[in-house]
């Protein structure tokens, strides 16, 4: 019991990361339209920032040198993050669709490639990061593993919270206009270089923060973490949740128990060869059941009734 | 609203104040082609000229050129006054300058009266703060510009669609609504391309009366490009006749109507 309780706190820390991650695209790709293929390089720069201040913890340091450097850390992560995101809005401003694209990706190759290739970051063994947390084990571990959960969830929430009162506001509004059809939406007053570095502030920044929560939740960091295909799934959430706050929510906890269920031999339900070849075949499931939902709602599983409503 | 097409131009009161919005030799040339060469033109306060001219005769050319949307090869754009060559659209928007498209270019990701309350000079002092936070004075602004919002579409004919998306409406509502989100720029001037097409007689009277009814209310310029004469004739005080780029002539709608006939071999009397 105490171990299943564990594997569901476990993977509810991961699944909270996941959404502020994927909150921080919804505000990219959902409501400033920027298609992006890079924003894992925003949440590497939030952990290995993470990582950095958490390095500074001198062995046996204070609890309260402890939360200040958590403090710091957080900081630092989506500071650094929303500074990534600020040096892609001028580009964001004169690209479009593809091109942005192809600089999203390249922004986030080049910073994984710098990673990789600096001896002071860990190269690609990564970075074990100093726990500033109480470290969870024991008898003590349900309880605090109870307790970073509750925190990552209430976190998770508020990201989603604020990306779905931002789609509502007039500024979320003028962002929607601008994606809908730039030069009618500048026509109309609407300035492009401001909705981009509000949106890439917000968007970059909830990225971040995942990064800094993944970094001090695993303990180590490496580039592998953040790569390409961590930041296309991320973006196929988005698109399966309709590019809403919710609906990506319901997306990534969908996939989410998917990938896990199969990892698990449909939860130990089957047994055996059948079992064996479900591990071994995942990826492919999944492949097929997500090409299936995306036939199924081709405006993902949860959208704004205005875009289906569109004839 | 008057029912009928009859001829009623607007009886605004000209003024001799300098022009909201003016071009000087203008010229745009795409390819090596000239679209637009050396065409000038002053719209004083409240005045509303009708352009015309055949296909590819440079009025939508014209258009984009007075609002910024592409810039010119030669000549400048004037807004109150003040040159504004090289500012973007968004520049001739907050210096007055407001417009439709001859393609309708709404925002299908927004309902009816979002589309036209985005468009209000009040909409652009967004802040991330102020949309996360949303205090009471930002709840305050987007009830009155909802309101504002509410008395334009009730101006067109659409208050009772505020809530439906746009690929719920007919074209020529589209259209209605095109107009409706221009007029909450609260512009000095509007440009307004082929704004008639594709309605029906009931919108074509509706939009006359509307456009009529805003021009002696707020004494609001309006530059409209459009193919059917007869709404030009029952608005326009002056009309503009482009012909392969060039101003071909300029004057009262009737005489350039005239003109028009005559260079196609029609008679008139």
């Amino acid at each position: 019991m105490a171990l299943l309780a564990d594997y569901i706190l476990t993977h509810l820390v991961y699944l909270s990361i996941l959404v502020i991650f994927a909150a921080g695209v919804v505000v990219l790709y959902g409501l400033a339209g920027v298609f992006t293929l890079g924003h894992q390089g925003f949440m590497a720069i939030g952990a290995y920032f993470a990582a950095g201040i958490a390095c500074l913890m001198p062995a046996g340091g204070s609890p309260i040198l402890a939360a200040a450097l958590l403090v710091a850390s957080v900081i630092a992560g989506v500071g650094g993050a929303v500074a990534g995101g600020l040096l892609l809005t001028g580009p964001s401003v004169r690209l479009r669709g593809d091109y942005m694209a192809l600089a999203t990706l390249a922004f986030a190759e080049i910073l994984v490639a710098l990673i990789r290739n600096t001896e002071a970051l860990g190269g690609m063994r990564g970075l074990d990061v100093a726990s500033l947390l109480p470290r969870a084990s024991g008898s003590a571990r349900l309880p605090i593993l109870g307790t970073y959960a509750l925190a990552s969830v209430a976190m998770a929430a508020g990201a989603v919270l604020a990306v779905q009162r931002l789609g509502r506001s007039r500024l979320g509004i003028a962002l929607r206009a601008l994606r809908d059809d730039e030069l009618a939406a500048r026509s109309m007053g609407l300035e492009n270089r401001r909705a981009r570095l509000i949106s890439f502030t917000m968007g970059a920044g909830l990225c971040g923060l995942a990064g800094c929560l993944y970094a001090h939740f695993s303990g180590h960091v490496s580039p592998r973490d953040f790569g390409f295909v961590q930041g296309a799934m991320v973006l196929l959430y988005v698109v399966l949740g309709g590019s809403t706050a919710v609906g990506t929510v319901c997306a990534v906890a969908v996939v989410y128990f998917l990938d896990e269920g199969l990892k698990l031999r449909c939860f130990g339900l089957l047994t055996g060869g059948l079992g064996d070849a479900l591990v071994n075949w995942k990826d492919a499931i999944l492949a097929g059941l997500l090409i299936a939902l995306l036939a199924w709602r081709p405006y993902g599983l949860l959208t704004a009734n205005r875009l289906r409503s569109e004839p | 609203m008057s029912g009928a097409l009859e001829p009623e131009r607007p009886h605004t009161e000209l003024s001799h104040e300098p022009p909201v919005l003016a071009g000087s030799r203008l010229t745009k040339f795409y390819g090596g082609v000239a679209a637009l060469e050396r065409v000038s033109l002053e719209i004083p306060p409240g005045e509303v000229i009708g352009v015309v001219g055949a296909n590819g005769a440079g009025k939508s050319t014209l258009l984009n050129l007075l609002t910024g949307a592409i810039r010119p090869d030669d000549g400048e754009v004037y807004v109150g006054g003040r040159p504004m060559n090289g500012q973007s659209p968004a520049a001739f928007a907050h210096a007055g300058v407001a417009r439709t498209f001859q393609k309708l270019r709404l925002f299908p990701s927004l309902t009816i009266l979002e589309n036209v309350c985005v468009a209000m000079p009040s909409t652009e002092r967004w802040s991330l703060r102020s949309a996360l936070l949303r205090g009471r004075s930002e709840v305050g602004r987007e009830e009155d510009e909802r309101a504002r919002g509410l008395a334009l579409l009730r101006l067109v004919g659409l208050e009772d669609r505020a809530k439906h998306l746009i690929g719920n409406l007919t074209y020529g509502q589209r259209r209605l609504v095109e107009l409706a989100r221009a007029l909450a720029r609260e512009a000095s001037v509007v440009l307004l391309d082929e704004p008639a097409a594709g309605m029906n007689a009931n919108e074509e009277r509706q939009l006359c009366d509307v456009l009529i009814r805003i021009n002696q209310a707020r004494h609001l310029a309006l530059l409209i490009v459009e193919h059917r004469w007869a709404l030009l004739r029952r608005m326009a005080h002056r009309a503009l006749w482009l012909s392969d780029g060039r101003v071909v002539q300029e004057g009262a709608p009737e005489s350039v109507f005239a003109a028009i006939l005559d260079s196609a071999g029609v008679i008139t009397r």
